[in-house]
């Protein structure tokens, strides 16, 4: 199949071979984290409502709650996405987690409720250690991926 | 890739518009505030598929930003109709997406949509101008056809970027070195372009 090119003038492309004024990558840069900074309360408070629910629905032990936990982990990676790395990760841990629940309908109370703590944990706490972050990031995903098997048994179970 | 922009790089983007596309009100938020940080003259937003639309068709647009993760995969059937429907030369316009929860799927389903770049979350102000300014540099040709519409993605190796000494064990250094081996003959050169029948 011969593909054929084509090549639109895209004035995005002007950007960066400015005729007049302009700003420098450093500067750009230093002004779009102050902006975005003027966001980080709302966004934490957002988080921590978020969480409420999360502890609701891990507490109410329902068996078909993935859903409901995915659309909340989704939410706090969405608004720590750009703010904190940390939690951004820890929730995407947790929306694998939701995830795989649904994909093997299962559901694993201990390791939500652990993902959960851990989230608070970090918010609670956004000065601790790097390493020790991180640490508690790789608990996480390790505890999604045994879950992980686990769905993925009773997805092969139920498809026999 | 963010550190490989020069900090002193001028860039304007004072007669851009972009388009940005999330279900969560809070992300649109941040990220309207990042390009109000990198100078844009105008940031729309939408919540949905439909309103993104109609900002298409209606607005100028330069650059687009779209979560990949919209319900029931409508991030995906908005690609395909900006890329296949919207009109010349809309269907151009450069678009960035961003995967909140990367599976395998999602990136590649983005990929074959014809994004310019998926970037996963956790994401930096840094990282969003690097990938608008490797856009505005590389100005890749696009093609049309079906399946699939967007920036070719056809490459070819041209080595390490010049004044970096490479990421990958087998990146070669950007100054040759002497040959160590002696020049081969014509007849060596002959035997490795020209298929000769093998008598087994």
């Amino acid at each position: 199949m011969k593909w054929e090119q084509k090549f639109p003038e895209l004035d995005l492309y002007k950007v960066i071979k400015p005729k007049r004024g302009g700003i420098t990558v450093k500067g750009a840069l230093a002004r779009a984290e102050k902006e975005i900074e003027t966001h980080r309360e709302n966004a934490m408070s957002e988080i921590d409502s978020e969480l409420v629910e999360l502890t609701k629905i891990a507490m109410a032990n329902e068996a078909d709650s993935a859903s409901a936990v995915y659309k909340h982990a989704s939410n706090i990676v969405a608004v720590a996405g750009i703010f904190e790395p940390s939690l951004c990760m820890a929730g995407q841990s947790l929306c694998e987690l939701a995830h795989q629940m649904n994909e093997g309908k299962i559901w694993d109370q201990a390791s939500v409720f652990v993902h959960v703590e851990s989230i608070k944990q970090m918010r609670e706490n956004p000065s601790t250690d790097k390493d020790a972050i991180m640490s508690m990031v790789k608990g996480l995903r390790a505890v999604t991926g045994k879950v992980t098997k686990k769905a993925q048994t009773a997805k092969k179970a139920a498809t026999k | 890739m963010a550190g490989l922009i020069p900090q002193d790089l001028i860039i304007n983007l004072e007669q851009s518009t972009v388009l940005l596309v999330d279900e969560n009100k809070m992300s649109l938020d941040i990220l309207n505030s990042a390009f109000i940080g990198f100078g844009t003259k105008e940031r729309i937003r939408s919540e949905d598929i439909e309103g993104a639309k109609n900002l298409v068709i209606t607005k100028r647009i330069d650059l687009i930003v779209l979560d990949c993760g919209l319900a029931d995969g409508a991030s995906f059937t908005f690609m395909k109709w900006l890329r296949y429907e919207a009109p010349d030369p809309k269907c151009y316009a450069p678009v960035i997406m961003i995967a909140s929860h990367a599976t395998l799927a999602e990136v590649s389903g983005a990929r074959d949509s014809g994004a310019h770049f998926v970037v996963a979350k956790p994401i930096t102000a840094a990282t969003l101008l690097s990938r608008i300014i490797f856009i505005a540099k590389e100005q890749k040709p696009f093609v049309k056809e079906e399946p699939y519409a967007g920036p070719d993605r056809r490459w070819h190796n041209t080595g390490i970027p010049s004044g970096t000494s490479g990421r990958r064990r087998d990146d070669l250094d950007e100054e040759l070195g002497d040959a160590i081996d002696p020049n081969m003959s014509q007849d060596e050169v002959s035997a490795v372009i020209k298929p000769t029948k093998a008598s087994l």
